[in-house]
């Protein structure tokens, strides 16, 4: 039976999230061969996006059913403030029952999603923000040059807001090419074809430019976007059949998929490439701040702010909470 | 850079959610005061929810920011795979802002939610949702008969009596024992609880040969995620005190609110007595009057209030 009154009525606000909500999806299903240097990953991975993401966010981690040093490593990362919300599914849901969930489940107006295996760069949601703010019709925005089009030449959405005219083209540096390359170890033909064919561009009256075509893999998109794609199958672990259905659904709606000509991002894959390897030590070794709200200053009445001071001290904490039980004991037992 | 094939990608099939998600939310920032007992609770909570459901379905447990007892007592029940999925939230959302969460990602086709001081008893689901598939346009169904309030009834009462299938019977459906129990563990006294019930009714309801009460709550209830979603998002402002909407807006789109007969739930508030242990009545205290002097107690209860918010509000 209920004895007292339940402290959570008192009129304190709830957490409001932020602007920006980033979901990570997580499957490290043991730490042996393809998988050996999986939490290497997924550090440099969590660790990226906090040094390089300069705006407030939330941080979602869905973890797919990985093995227990996996769990154990995300709830330690949660414990030191790294990690908002963490959803630890016991079996794996395959990626699109994870994203299913993720992009109904997060409250922030515009959502970001990414593989474990992403790295970030510094300015990457700035300049995937200028995009999908700067253009109409905006679906998902990659903050890297899509280089593999998903829809195979079939999506329509772009010819329904650009005339060929607006679309341009362009050749990234042969160095974007081959770090792109390096990231998904792309056979020599298929690079021989990326750095010859160029991209098709796009750009708005503030010139800012885009590349057409965006990937799964990393992403932002306004919330409500997302929800009109949901729910997607989801039968297989890792489908780029089912990756696909998303993608499809998002042009079907006359939706654009636009990524930036700069790679903000890279993918890590299931080891670190030795030439990004300065950079993730650079940020595996750089103090960052945890991104947990900063404590409020005591507010409201004079004794209240008194009593906020007071509080901060150490010492006296066993003492306010011996005094809260006591007022506790009196009040409720009658 | 990607060296050989992610294993992921030969996953062939990958598990399949449950029809029924059962979903607990859960919140207990500290283990004393009003909180003392709240692990314990939330265990016979855990334990009791698996027993002899009646169904299967999966269980998800949202953590709206517990201390880190209460989480760690999770993590080890999910090792132990007595959790399917465990979303911990670093800051309490609110009631509110945890519901939209769950209910709009929980895998499910039926989304079975309760607050974590639920008692369950055996065949709870597969009686809710045996209401849930028999009657027409179901919002929600309330494991366990009780007094509601009649204004988020008018539809649930409007549908029954133009319906020729439907018998409507007002009367005293809720037995003694039953009402008694529950207006108990919300912590009122036995003197107002007497009074109370002979005065109220309540409406029964039988359909295609199935009996429900009329009325329904946002505790405990059992639902379908298509329905749920109508109402979704909640206000997510205060910690409390949000989630009364869904009783009134469900009402309000028409959808039916219904209760077992019989009690297949109940609700334990922060402590065990009278579930585990008998209910012992507090010792007499000699200096009642002066503790219970307004001005006296208005600072100290604020005072009360300020230290909470202070070291545990999240």
């Amino acid at each position: 039976m209920r004895i007292g009154q339940n402290p959570a009525r008192i009129d304190t606000p709830a957490y409001t999230p932020q602007k920006i909500g980033l979901a990570s999806l997580v499957f490290i299903p043991h730490l042996e061969g393809y998988f050996q240097h999986g939490l290497s990953i997924l550090r440099a991975h969590l660790m990226s996006l906090h040094a390089h993401t300069e705006a407030p966010f939330d941080l979602l981690v869905f973890d797919n059913g990985s093995c227990r040093e996996v769990k154990d490593f995300l709830n330690e990362m949660q414990a030191a403030g790294w990690i908002r919300w963490l959803i630890s599914s016991e079996v794996n849901l395959g990626k699109t029952g994870a994203l299913n969930w993720i992009m109904a489940a997060l409250p922030n107006p515009i959502i970001g999603y990414s593989d474990s295996d992403v790295f970030f760069r510094r300015g990457w949601l700035q300049a995937s923000l200028d995009i999908l703010e700067g253009f109409a019709q905006v679906g998902i925005v990659t903050a890297q040059p899509c280089f593999f089009d998903i829809l195979r030449g079939e999506g329509k959405a772009a010819a329904g807001v650009f005339t060929p005219e607006q679309v341009g083209s362009y050749v990234p540096e042969a160095w974007v090419v081959e770090e792109y390359c390096r990231g998904i170890n792309a056979p020599a033909d298929l690079r021989q074809r990326y750095l010859s064919n160029p991209l098709p561009l796009v750009h708005n009256a503030r010139g800012v430019k885009a590349v057409l075509g965006a990937s799964h893999m990393q992403f932002i998109a306004y919330r409500e976007v997302l929800q009109r794609v949901l729910p997607l199958p989801a039968t297989r672990g890792l489908s780029p059949e089912e990756d696909r259905v998303f993608n499809q659904r998002i042009d079907d709606l006359g939706y654009l998929h636009l990524s930036t000509p700069h790679p903000w991002v890279v993918h890590m894959g299931n080891t670190i490439d030795p030439q990004l390897q300065p950079e993730v030590e650079a940020v595996l070794h750089t103090a960052v701040v945890t991104p947990s709200q900063p404590v409020a200053t005591p507010a409201g009445s004079l004794p209240r702010r008194w009593l906020g001071r007071l509080a901060k001290a150490k010492p006296f904490k066993r003492y306010f909470v011996q005094l809260y039980n006591a007022l506790y004991e009196i009040y409720s037992e009658r | 850079m990607r060296v050989g094939q992610n294993p992921a990608k030969f996953v062939h099939q990958v598990a399949r959610p449950e029809r029924i998600t059962v979903a607990i939310l859960n919140y207990i920032p500290f283990l004393s005061g009003f909180y003392a007992e709240m692990l314990d609770v939330l265990r016979t909570c855990l334990d009791s929810v698996r027993q002899d459901a009646g169904l299967p379905f999966d269980l998800l447990v949202f953590d709206n920011g517990s201390c880190a007892e209460v989480q760690d007592y999770l993590l080890s029940e999910q090792r132990a795979g007595h959790i399917q999925y465990l979303f911990l939230s670093e800051k309490n959302l609110g009631k509110g802002g945890a519901w939209n969460i769950i209910l709009s990602g929980a895998p499910g086709e039926i989304i079975a939610y309760a607050d974590n001081d639920v008692l369950f008893y055996p065949g709870w689901l597969s009686e809710s949702v045996r209401l849930l598939e028999t009657f027409p346009r179901v919002g929600m169904v309330t494991s366990r008969p009780f007094i509601t309030k009649r204004e988020y009834l008018t539809h649930t009462l409007a549908w029954a009596q133009n319906n020729p299938e439907v018998q409507v019977e007002e009367g005293k459906f809720i037995p003694w024992e039953t009402y008694y129990e529950f207006a108990r563990s919300l912590g009122q006294e036995p003197e107002v609880i007497r009074q109370d019930f002979e005065k109220d009714t309540c409406f029964r309801l039988t359909y295609r040969g199935v009996s429900a009460i009329a009325g329904a709550s946002h505790w405990q209830f059992v639902a379908y995620k298509s329905v749920l979603a109508e109402f979704l998002p909640f206000d997510m402002n205060r910690p409390m005190g949000q989630v009364k909407q869904l009783d009134e807006r469900m009402n309000q789109a028409g959808y039916l609110r219904l209760m077992l007969t019989e009690p297949r739930v109940m609700n334990m508030s922060n402590t065990l007595r009278g579930i585990h242990r008998p209910e012992t009545p507090p010792a007499p205290r000699i200096s009642r009057r002066l503790w219970d002097w307004a001005p006296l107690r208005a600072a100290l209860l604020n005072l009360h209030d300020a230290i909470f918010r202070l070291y545990f509000d999240r």
